[in-house]
């Protein structure tokens, strides 16, 4: 017989990644009895199968002045975190193969990054040589670089929350699986899952790409779709990619080095959405490897030596949806959909949807991507997305 | 990695962490080792070619501990110097990693693919072949025949002639020097350690016969002296590379196979085990060898090309007799069964105390349970002994053969019960090994606790836990048993943890969920070195088990990622 714990909090958050673990952080400072429920362990869904870079440049100004606010949250939030999140800000490297791509970017540079203050610097051919020699610099007209861009580790990043979260005496449900949100008279009562039930006045669902799973449990459909991305590690090495991450973006293949050595990255190839088991392609490890072996050449020397895969939650305009809707049950909230960009926006979504959840107040860069946008059809149209 | 085609021996050498520059004594020259320390023996220790020095100084190699580094208030405050040291660590550089010639994509077409090209593997493979079905052996290593065919003396078997009948009769279903890396969602995926094939497989039925493989011990100052696996020492000892006054430890059918054989080389080493009798069971097993049981070594001491061990036996509670013993080198013949890839394919696998580890589930014919048409064989169900491999092999292959009506099922049960007939006649405590493992009852109480008494990994217990930090686990990453223990508390929340209370006595410890090796593994880099956790993972669970006083199933193993050895990203993405 399995056993149901019942445990009585104020605010439930369903999903233990990076968004769930700022969010309910941001909560528990403020006072309030949170608890943090995942169906697997601590950040195991998406949050720690990534490449754990971060960026401020994207294709529209929603994103972009999100990113550039994310991204001094993420510089603030390590020195309040018990683990150092090892953040190195070794800037973007974009790679342009046709002046066509590179004018498409100045001009996204010009109209958007510039005045926000996320301008990249572009550079020709020769100056691409000259500073990056391990680059197959022939196959590219120019590149532009974002200086403030930057990797991070995923995993201590994830166990800095957890560790703060705990001392707070915040409770911590990992390997839970839940499968309901209750509701009674159109508000949420609790979430319940085999083995434990948490009563709760507010439910947050940040649960990744098995958020709209969770959420028709409620009543509540909202149109974010898993697709599956595959990643690769190499055999450490001794460190000689000085950019964090280093794009071509006419194949959208992309790779960085880990400060172990670990040359990182992957491919886009094309996969049918769905939540597929997390395996990996020997179509996806070739085309990887080939094209790596194209942007530079001496990595056909290097050894792959793992490959995994996560999730990408894609909604309609590669854009997060935060926050609640009116005609969902009193209570109910949301953040997820982040396309790619969860860990990098986790950390300042979760201060954004503690004040919202508590004082109900709507951030001005928040507004944007409230649920509603998808129904009234304002979409962010966002191009930018990486892999 | 010895290559003995082509005889490529050079002497061995004592490699250097990349991160804190202290010695790391661990020296395996098997092929799987290729990966260790950089793929395709381009970093190969036994051919003298070595890492260079870490910048890093010496004085900030507490801090740089795995567990220690993330946590550490001064790295953090000091992370924009901090970061400079680590770019400095010193790896291979890769433009001096070989350029892998141009590879050929060779589709293999079978009936069963057996991988492991041992004693259990040739049997198999050759029953298999004999009722009619088409058999391809994949083995890592140049030779076929395993670790046994090392030995002169191999008892009533002759491995050698299992060889030469299979080169003879599997003439084109033989890979040697392929890595099986595993199953990927369209194919599953091998290459030569050359770089120069990569391979597709298309197989109905895949045996393992993986064996068995020998870890480092773990002890205090264990990465400070020169540590042999007792394959990797016979080879090189055979191969005039070396030649002095081993300490060997482990005391089981191979340790002491290993032993005689360095006898007969001309060697004496010294006998080492904490086990009181040798772990054969038969104490004649070590007549006319020097030998010193139930021997926990306490700590180490280098001096020059030689070091001193020291080392207790228990003698009563806390009491302790003092020992000490000298040698050139120490050789480790403990083993555990090498089930990666049965890890990467997520087949359950249980911890069994009479079977020396955590072996997969299975049934009596090999069948792997959770797995479809995945059978294993040999000393990757466990440390059966060696004279009833033969029987199990083909009491597998039978039992495939009837799977495919090539034969009637009542002759594959006369197999199994010839096996299970040997294995009572050999050690009856096998047969109820598998029996539990078969029915599902492997975690219900059978075994004693406190847990894994008796699984040989380490040689130091719980005597020195003082000296956790001194006690390295895994090589690769630098994660000392020190390591483990701190970051299971920071995941328990708990100020400290008191790890000789009895469970009846204090309910509350009983209640605490261990933090899963999934968390460890990611908290301090365990297992994600370039030897991919074949060294240290399973002693990692174990050592835990042992001293959180929990099954090992509470802590888990983490799902081993392909490829199973590190591929050439070139041999990958021009591969034609």
């Amino acid at each position: 017989m399995i056993r149901r714990v019942v445990h009585n909090v104020d605010v439930a958050v369903i999903g233990g990644g990076i968004v769930g673990l700022a969010t309910a952080y941001n909560l528990a400072k403020r006072g309030v009895k949170v608890a943090l429920v995942d169906k697997g362990i601590i950040g195991g869904g998406s949050s720690t199968r990534n490449a754990s870079r971060f960026r401020v440049q994207f294709g529209n100004i929603e994103n972009t002045k999100y990113a550039i606010e994310a991204m001094r949250e993420l510089m603030r939030i390590k020195n309040e975190l018990n683990w150092n999140p090892m953040i190195r800000r070794g800037g973007y490297l974009w790679l342009f193969r046709s002046n066509e791509a590179m004018r498409s970017f100045e001009e996204i540079n010009n109209s958007i990054w510039k005045p926000l203050g996320a301008s990249v610097r572009f550079m020709d051919s020769g100056e691409l040589a000259n500073k990056y020699p391990y680059l197959n610099s022939k196959l590219y007209v120019g590149a532009a670089f974002g200086p403030q861009d930057g990797e991070l580790h995923h995993d201590y990043l994830m166990y800095g929350y957890l560790s703060r979260l705990r001392e707070m005496g915040a409770l911590i449900i990992d390997e839970a699986p839940i499968n309901k949100i209750t509701v009674v008279n159109n508000e949420v009562r609790s979430v319940e899952g085999v083995g434990a039930v948490v009563n709760a006045k507010a439910v947050i669902v940040t649960a990744g790409a098995w958020s709209s799973e969770i959420l028709k449990t409620a009543g509540v459909e909202l149109p974010i779709n898993a697709i599956r991305k595959e990643i690769g590690v190499t055999a450490p090495v001794r460190f000689f990619i000085e950019p964090s991450l280093i794009i071509d973006t006419h194949t959208n293949a992309y790779f960085g080095q880990t400060l172990r050595g670990e040359v990182i990255g992957s491919i886009e190839v094309n996969e049918e959405p769905g939540l597929k088991p997390f395996n990996n392609t020997l179509k996806w490890l070739r085309a990887w490897a080939k094209a790596m072996g194209e942007v530079m050449p001496v990595s056909k020397r290097i050894p792959v030596m793992r490959v995994w895969s996560g999730y990408y939650e894609v909604t309609p305009d590669n854009s997060h949806i935060m926050g609640r809707s009116d005609s969902w049950p009193r209570g109910l909230y949301v953040a997820a959909g982040f396309s790619g960009h969860g860990l990098m926006f986790g950390p300042l979504t979760g201060r954004l949807m503690a004040e919202y959840v508590l004082d109900g107040k709507v951030n001005p860069i928040m507004e944007p991507f409230l649920p509603d946008r998808l129904s009234k059809g304002k979409l962010i149209k966002e191009h930018l997305v990486i892999g | 990695m010895v290559d003995q085609g082509q005889g490529h021996l050079g002497s061995p050498v004592m490699l250097s962490s990349p991160r804190t520059s202290e010695v790391r004594g661990f020296i395996c020259c098997e092929w799987w080792c290729s990966g260790y320390w950089l793929s395709n023996g381009s970093l190969n220790q036994c051919a003298g070619q070595v890492n260079a020095q870490s910048r890093l100084m010496s004085f900030m190699s507490g801090l740089a501990r795995p567990s220690v580094l993330p946590r550490s208030r001064l790295i953090k405050i000091a992370w924009p110097i901090v970061i400079r040291f680590a770019k400095g660590m010193r790896h291979i550089d890769a433009s001096q990693l070989p350029e892998p010639p141009k590879a050929k994509i060779i589709n293999v077409v079978t009936d069963v693919l057996v991988i492991g090209g041992g004693l259990s593997g040739l049997i198999t493979a050759m029953e298999l072949s004999r009722l009619g079905l088409k058999v391809t052996i994949v083995e890592g290593n140049s030779e076929l025949g395993g670790r046994i065919i090392e030995l002169e003396d191999q008892g009533v078997l002759k491995v050698s002639e299992y060889v030469n009948s299979a080169k003879a009769k599997l003439t084109n279903g033989l890979l040697t020097g392929v890595v099986f890396d595993g199953v990927l969602e369209d194919a599953a995926i091998g290459h030569s350690l050359d770089g120069a094939k990569l391979f597709e497989f298309n197989y109905k039925v895949l045996v393992l016969a993986t064996g068995s493989r020998e870890v480092p011990l773990v002890f205090p100052g264990n990465y400070k002296v020169p540590m042999y696996t007792g394959l990797t020492y016979l080879k090189l000892v055979k191969a005039g590379v070396v030649k002095g006054e081993p300490i060997l430890y482990g005391t089981d059918e191979w340790g002491i196979g290993v032993a005689r054989e360095l006898v007969k080389l001309g060697l004496n080493p010294l006998i080492m085990d904490h086990a009181i009798q040798p772990r054969t069971g038969r104490l004649s097993d070590l007549k006319d060898l020097r030998a010193v049981m139930g021997a926990y070594i306490s700590s180490v001491e280098v001096e020059g090309a030689r070091f001193r061990l020291r080392y207790q036996v228990p003698e009563g509670p806390k009491k302790f007799t003092i020992g000490e013993a000298t040698g050139d080198a120490l050789i480790t013949t403990i083993r555990v069964p090498a089930v990666e890839l049965l890890a990467q394919l997520g087949a359950e696998l249980a911890y069994d105390i009479v079977l020396g580890g955590i072996v997969p589930r299975h049934k009596w014919s090999g069948e792997v349970i959770g797995l479809r048409n995945v059978y294993v064989v040999g000393e990757a169900t466990g440390m059966i002994p060696l004279s009833t491999i033969p029987l199990q092999a083909k009491a597998t292959a039978y039992s495939i053969a009837a799977m495919y009506g090539l034969i009637k099922p009542e002759e594959a049960d006369k197999a199994i019960a010839e096996f299970k007939n040997a294995l009572v006649t050999s050690n009856p405590t096998f047969v109820d090994a598998f029996n539990r493992l078969e029915k599902g009852l492997h975690d219900v109480g059978y075994f004693q606790e406190p847990n894994v008494p008796e699984v040989p990994q380490w040689v130091s217990d719980l005597y020195f836990l003082d000296k956790a930090d001194d006690q390295l686990i895994c090589f690769c990453e630098d994660v000392s048993l020190g390591d483990l223990l701190r970051v299971t508390r920071e995941f328990l929340g708990l100020k400290e943890i008191k790890l000789n209370i009895l469970h009846d006595e204090v309910p509350k410890h009983r209640e605490l969920k261990m933090p899963r090796m999934e968390y460890i593994k990611r908290a301090t880099g365990l297992g994600t070195g370039a030897c991919q956790g074949k060294l240290c993972m399973i002693t990692a669970n174990l050592m835990l088990a042992r001293l959180m006083r929990r099954k090992p199933y509470e802590f888990g193993l983490p799902r081993q990622r392909p490829p199973l050895n590190p591929i050439p990203m070139g041999t990958l993405g021009d591969a034609e």
